[in-house]
């Protein structure tokens, strides 16, 4: 469909940038709600053909690394509460890259047991070994997660607040 | 705010005849509704000018997770100091004029935030920036030389049990209020703050009353003076260096050891430098808290300001991904990396030299 709601949301943008900014003249609060929206834009513009891919890319790291510390505990204690959590988490049915807004649930599911697990290794729950190879895990896939969703939000932000 | 309406409210807290004459909110106001406001006060024949300064939250709260009436009450206890701030007349919890907001009014002190010309690159401004820097380490040392017991400031804040604990007090306080406040699951932020915990400096330069949010932008000069001390949302009571480490830019006015050296000459206590470091990685979290809280509001619909989201959404994960970068950084390598990729989020205004 033409134009694609990238293209939009560009040309909306361009157009409060370059017709409405300067129209504004002195009047500070204009202008920064101007330049604000022009942010959020530019965010959007990244933000909507990312999300989804983004989310279910992060998703699947999630789970796979959540599913890999839940076995680890396991074996090192068969009773272990988080163990079982996490594999519950890594049993959940697979939602499809359409569905954004139930990606991002699942998403906030995942980033949840993950800072739990991040609390329970720096509070030492288990052995020095554990707890090390928790946080390990952890911090790589925290690096990934940070790498994959760059795009959506860095050069967007990076300019004048508002 | 409705010109008639606050002229009406005036008269009935001063008792007498208030005519507004001149009404203005400063930009931007993010973290509260700053108005300025010029009056008449008095009977016509015997009328006398007065500007004040009415403080009020925003529709859905402020972005600093502080209730205005602890600024209040940091200003009424100011007044009776020798702590230059503006004179506090009274806080009001739920007036109708702000639709219920808290807001407080003060006197308008006369003066700049910003003296103009501070920055440009000239030897005569260089050696005003000298003389500014030094004029703020002198002042800053006043609060920080505070018997702040006796003013009675323990009352309305925590105070950490000795110069060893207080860095732990501060970051424990704030880890509490990120743990209420935020947004999302933010599992780098919750590995930064145990990076925190793992680098505290050992001990604070003392323990004494501080501002919390100070330097160029936040307090008002006339003549390269500070005349008055602004915005004590953020005072606590901790370790001093955190004000000196968080006076944005003024430590890059001049020579940074001469600088400290005459703060420690005025304070009349040594500063454990190594701290200065601690807290430009610190400062990073404590915006990014501010500004995530201030997502809150916006994310309701009681605040529709959308600076709220290019700040609370954006700027959070621009500090975000800071913050990730350094966990594996000892304090000196990170704080160096902060300080270079560190955007101040109100204002793209650089302090000079640095």
């Amino acid at each position: 469909m033409r134009p694609t709601s990238v293209e939009l949301i560009e040309r909306i943008a361009e157009a409060l940038d370059q017709s409405v900014l300067p129209a504004v003249g002195d009047d500070k609060w204009a202008a920064s709600v101007v330049r604000s929206a022009t942010t959020l834009l530019a965010h959007l513009a990244k933000r909507i053909p990312l999300e989804a891919p983004v989310l279910l890319a992060d998703n699947e790291d999630a789970k796979s690394v959540l599913s890999g510390l839940a076995l680890r505990l396991h074996d090192h204690s068969p009773g272990d509460e988080a163990a079982q959590e996490l594999r519950s988490l890594g049993d959940a049915e697979p939602i499809p890259v359409y569905d954004a807004p139930a990606l991002d649930t699942r998403d906030r599911l995942y980033q949840t047991a993950i800072e739990r697990l991040l609390r329970s290794a720096h509070e030492r729950a288990w052995t020095e070994d554990i707890n090390a190879y928790v946080l390990g895990e952890i911090r790589q896939y925290l690096k990934r997660r940070m790498e994959r969703e760059r795009d959506i939000y860095f050069p967007a932000f990076t300019g004048p607040p508002f | 705010m409705n010109q008639q309406e606050l002229s009406a409210y005036l008269s009935g807290k001063f008792d007498e005849p208030v005519a507004v004459t001149g009404l203005k909110q400063t930009f931007p106001g993010m973290s509260r509704e700053t108005w300025l406001v010029e009056t008449l006060r008095g009977k016509a024949g015997a009328q006398h000018g007065e500007n004040l300064v009415v403080r009020v939250d925003p529709p859905g709260g402020s972005i600093v997770p502080v209730p205005l009436f602890f600024e209040w009450q940091v200003y009424e206890r100011l007044n009776r100091t020798e702590i230059p701030v503006a004179q506090a007349y009274w806080y009001d919890g739920a007036p109708a004029l702000s639709q219920g907001r808290p807001l407080f009014v003060r006197a308008m002190v006369e003066g700049v935030t910003y003296p103009p010309g501070l920055q440009a690159d000239t030897a005569e401004a260089a050696e005003r920036r000298k003389h500014v820097v030094l004029e703020y380490v002198e002042k800053i040392a006043i609060i920080h030389r505070l018997d702040w017991k006796s003013y009675g400031f323990g009352e309305i804040m925590p105070a950490p049990s000795s110069p060893e604990d207080a860095m732990r007090s501060e970051l424990m306080r704030w880890w509490q209020i990120w743990d209420e406040i935020r947004t999302e699951p933010f599992p780098v932020i919750t590995e930064a703050l145990y990076w925190f915990l793992e680098h505290l400096p050992k001990r604070a330069a003392a323990v004494t009353l501080c501002k919390g949010q100070t330097g160029i932008g936040e307090e008002i000069w006339q003549d390269d003076k500070i005349v008055a001390f602004s915005d004590w949302e953020l005072a606590h009571i901790g370790d001093p260096i955190q004000d000196l480490a968080l006076s944005q830019g003024m430590l890059n006015m001049w020579d940074r050891q001469k600088i400290l050296a005459h703060y420690e000459s005025c304070a009349g206590f040594s500063l454990p430098l190594e701290n200065i470091a601690y807290y430009s990685v610190w400062e990073v979290f404590n915006s990014m808290l501010t500004l995530n809280a201030g997502l809150r509001a916006f994310l309701s619909g009681r605040n529709r300001r959308l600076a709220r989201a290019t700040l609370g959404l954006g700027k959070v994960k621009v500090y975000e991904h800071l913050l990730g970068s350094i966990l594996d950084m000892d304090v000196e390598e990170a704080a160096a990396f902060c300080i270079k990729r560190r955007p101040n989020p109100y204002h793209d205004k650089k302090v000079s030299g640095g």
